[in-house]
């Protein structure tokens, strides 16, 4: 279908500007093509000229001829109206002129496009890209790799042009999902969830759920969509805040002494060398710890400062997320074809850092053992989704967990560790950290500040695609990154699992409330136990 | 609907400037029993030429936009009224006595098939007109017929005739609209918003 006819070369030699009557169906971030010969590689190692189709994007479109503001002198009257008076055509006002900017024809060698650097010629029929085309050439997935069908193309009608991301690519590379509050990330993130549970996948996935709303998809257990022929049916665990443990001989000493109540410098080199002496154990008491200093102590002739550790000790381990022998068995928790889901929602914010700090940790270690021909518990790959990603690795904050994220995002893909990290503040998120995760998915977001973290991480989205953002709608996103070929928006398809976290409707809780109050008069509801009233943060 | 007696022969065809562009000789008392009254061959005034072309009946309907009088016994024809370009039309052969010209813009036609059906449009009449063609007025409610269309009033010859009646355009437009909008109150808002437009047009133009 032509919707176009260039009009004039653009203000680099990768952009075009065309002219299109249409009024409705170019918007930004549609795609077209023109036809151009091109150098290719031939059959015998030579170049041949082709035709190709050469791919375009549209980034911006503007009214080149409107009504005259005379028109509008009065508001009461419709300019069209003026116009049709005077014997103009109102399809004659309405033309716009469309810049556009090459991405290049698909070179079937390297599946990937090719800018081939030539602007079309002024006259050069615009034709709307075939949906068929953009299916196959939007993301790179190959015959035998598994894809994720997240959605469709979103300025195509639904169905027409799917979306399929490469599997084994941003699971090795990391993802991002950022977005406002409300847009959809945990949808989208279930949906990838969803994907990766899938008898063509089989992921060994771990879901980090400070809110406690992935517990829904334990659906997929029960769902005909995730069994395999081979008898494949996927297992999804759910562990409860009570039962997500540190084991305190997985701290470092470094962990121990954040841990502590600012020990002084007295202190510290007692508890090292008893921490020392302990560290071949596989369970250590905080009595142990205790002990252990108090004999430093006496061997040192400091015996005050190592009895003044008691208490911190004692303060520190008390914490319901350290325990002397239980912790998370990497046996249990991962394992391909099985979704794990800790539940964290009420657990406190330095905790769940310390969680994610101990046990991403081993995972890496256990995965770089694997690696390198050593023993170790994890002959697979692991796929992480991290929740609140700002709160694990922040920018400015200090965090426990901040330095092994930094560590996984850089060598993980060299391991086989991938991490989905999901955030509602990206420019809250440690920079190294977001911009290691090669793969993007960006919904809504109207804050200037988060904007310009995504401008930072965020190569090749185009300003045209960003300046789409704050128009975004609940499951609109722009996907973007080494997953695929060149950025679009897509539109993130319905779950298949019911969403866990339905939007509070405040006036029908209001409504229920006040018949529920008026029916029972006398009866007083303690405010904790109202349904939804924990602030998401109260814990931390 | 163009019955003959309803209307008045105010002249006939004396020559033509282009498809579009005709000069007419008005009646005087010699030529006709009822000579026309100034208000019949007036600024603005809607006029129509019927002719046969082929099996239908066309009338080319037409505005005055403007006029010369000429008197062959001052010299050269109205030298001060008119331009170069002008002198060459009014031939001197032509002025062999006083005459009253008007410049006749053709903005569209309506043509009748043998059933009866009327087909109005408004644009250069594709055919032509001949020497001697008698020009007749339109009444009122003619000239407003000749604008009423399925969606209410249009001006469709708007660009056309701005562009052949030169400086005069917008007052003449300005007089049609003015007329229009008496006869059609409803369509007052829109007509109003063109007229204001043609006045202020023409004011900017003047600074
Ligand atoms: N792809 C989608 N299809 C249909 N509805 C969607 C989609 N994505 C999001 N929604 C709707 O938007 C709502 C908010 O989505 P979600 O809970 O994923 O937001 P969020 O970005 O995770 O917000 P928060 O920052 O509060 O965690 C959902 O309850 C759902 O109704
Ligand atoms: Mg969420």
């Amino acid at each position: 279908m032509t919707v176009g006819i260039v009009s004039e070369p653009g203000r680099d030699a990768n952009e075009f500007m065309f002219l299109t009557p249409d009024d409705e169906k170019l918007k930004t971030g549609e795609f077209v093509y023109y036809t151009a010969p091109v150098e290719v590689e031939a059959e015998d190692g030579g170049t041949k000229i082709e035709e190709q189709k050469i791919y375009a994007r549209v980034t911006d479109r503007e009214e080149c001829r409107g009504y005259p503001d005379e028109f509008m002198a009065d508001p009461e009257v419709n300019p069209k109206e003026v116009a049709k008076k005077l014997g103009i055509s109102s399809e004659d006002m309405e033309r716009y002129r469309i810049t556009a900017k090459i991405i290049g024809f698909y070179d079937q060698r390297l599946n990937d496009f090719t800018n081939p650097r030539i602007v079309p010629q002024a006259g050069t029929p615009i034709e709307l890209a075939p949906d068929d085309d953009l299916e196959r050439f939007l993301t790179n997935v190959g015959e035998d790799v598994a894809s994720a069908n997240v959605g469709d193309l979103l300025h195509r009608a639904p169905g027409q042009v799917n979306i399929k991301m490469p599997v084994d690519n941003f699971t090795a590379t990391h993802l991002s999902i950022l977005a406002s509050t409300g847009s959809g990330k945990s949808y989208t993130c279930s949906v990838i969830a969803e994907e990766l549970m899938r008898p063509d996948s089989r992921a060994a996935l771990l879901v980090l759920d400070p809110h406690g709303e992935y517990h829904t998809l334990k659906d997929i257990e029960t769902m005909d969509e995730f069994h395999g022929k081979d008898g494949y049916s996927p297992e999804v665990k759910i562990w409860k805040p009570d039962d997500i443990k540190v084991r305190i001989s997985e701290l470092t000493f470094p962990d121990l002494l954040s841990s502590l109540d600012q020990p002084t410098d007295a202190q510290e080199p007692i508890l090292r060398e008893a921490w020392n002496r302990l560290s071949q154990d596989e369970y250590i008491t905080s009595e142990q710890l205790i002990n252990e200093c108090h004999r430093v102590g006496e061997e040192n002739d400091s015996m005050a400062s190592a009895e003044a550790l008691d208490w911190r000790i004692e303060k520190a381990f008390r914490r319901d997320l350290f325990h002397h022998s239980r912790h998370l068995s990497l046996d249990e928790l991962l394992n391909p074809g099985q979704c794990s889901i800790l539940q964290l929602d009420t657990v406190g914010k330095r905790d769940q850092q310390m969680l994610v700090n101990v046990l991403f940790r081993k995972i890496y270690r256990e995965r770089v053992n694997y690696e390198k021909g050593r023993e170790s518990k994890l002959d697979f790959p692991v796929f992480a989704i991290l929740e609140e990603g700002h709160r694990f690795a922040p920018a400015s904050d200090d965090a426990r967990s901040l330095p092994i994220l930094r560590t996984i995002l850089s060598e993980g893909r060299k391991f086989g560790f991938g991490v989905g990290v999901i955030s509602q503040r990206p420019s809250k998120i440690d920079d190294d950290v977001l911009s290691q995760c090669k793969t993007q998915v960006i919904m809504q977001i109207q804050n200037p500040n988060d904007q310009d973290a995504i401008r930072r991480a965020v190569e090749r989205v185009g300003e045209d695609l960003l300046g789409e953002l704050p128009g975004l709608t609940p499951g609109q996103a722009i996907i973007a990154g080494d997953s695929v070929n060149t950025p679009f928006l897509c539109r993130i398809r319905e779950r298949l699992t019911a969403h866990g976290a339905e939007s509070l409707k405040t006036s029908q809780r209001w409504r229920d409330s006040w018949k529920k109050n008026s029916q029972t008069p006398d009866k007083v509801v303690d405010p904790d136990q109202e349904e939804g009233a924990e602030d998401r943060e109260e814990f931390l | 609907m163009m019955k003959d007696e309803d209307h008045e022969e105010i002249g006939k065809i004396l020559g033509s400037k282009s498809q579009i562009d005709y000069v007419c000789e008005v009646y005087k008392g010699r030529d006709v029993e009822q000579p026309p009254s100034p208000s019949d061959h007036r600024f603005g005034r809607f006029v129509a030429v019927s002719k046969q072309i082929e099996e239908k009946q066309v009338e080319f309907v037409g505005t005055i936009y403007d006029s010369k009088i000429v008197d062959p016994d001052q010299g050269r024809a109205g030298s001060r009224l008119s331009s170069p370009e002008d002198q060459e039309l009014f031939h001197p052969s032509y002025v062999d006595e006083k005459k009253k010209l008007v410049g006749i813009a053709f903005l569209g036609y309506i043509e009748s098939s043998e059933e009866g059906a009327e087909t109005k449009k408004h644009c250069i009449p594709p055919w032509t007109l001949e020497v001697d063609d008698v020009v007749k007025k339109l009444s009122k409610e003619e000239m407003v017929s000749f604008h009423e269309f399925e969606d209410g009033i249009e001006l469709g010859y708007y660009q056309n005739l701005l562009e052949i009646a030169g400086p005069l355009g917008k007052d003449l437009l300005s007089y049609i609209v003015s007329r229009l909008k008496e006869e059609r109150p409803e369509e007052k808002k829109s007509l109003s918003l063109i007229e204001k437009n043609l006045e202020f047009n023409k004011m900017i133009e003047g600074v």
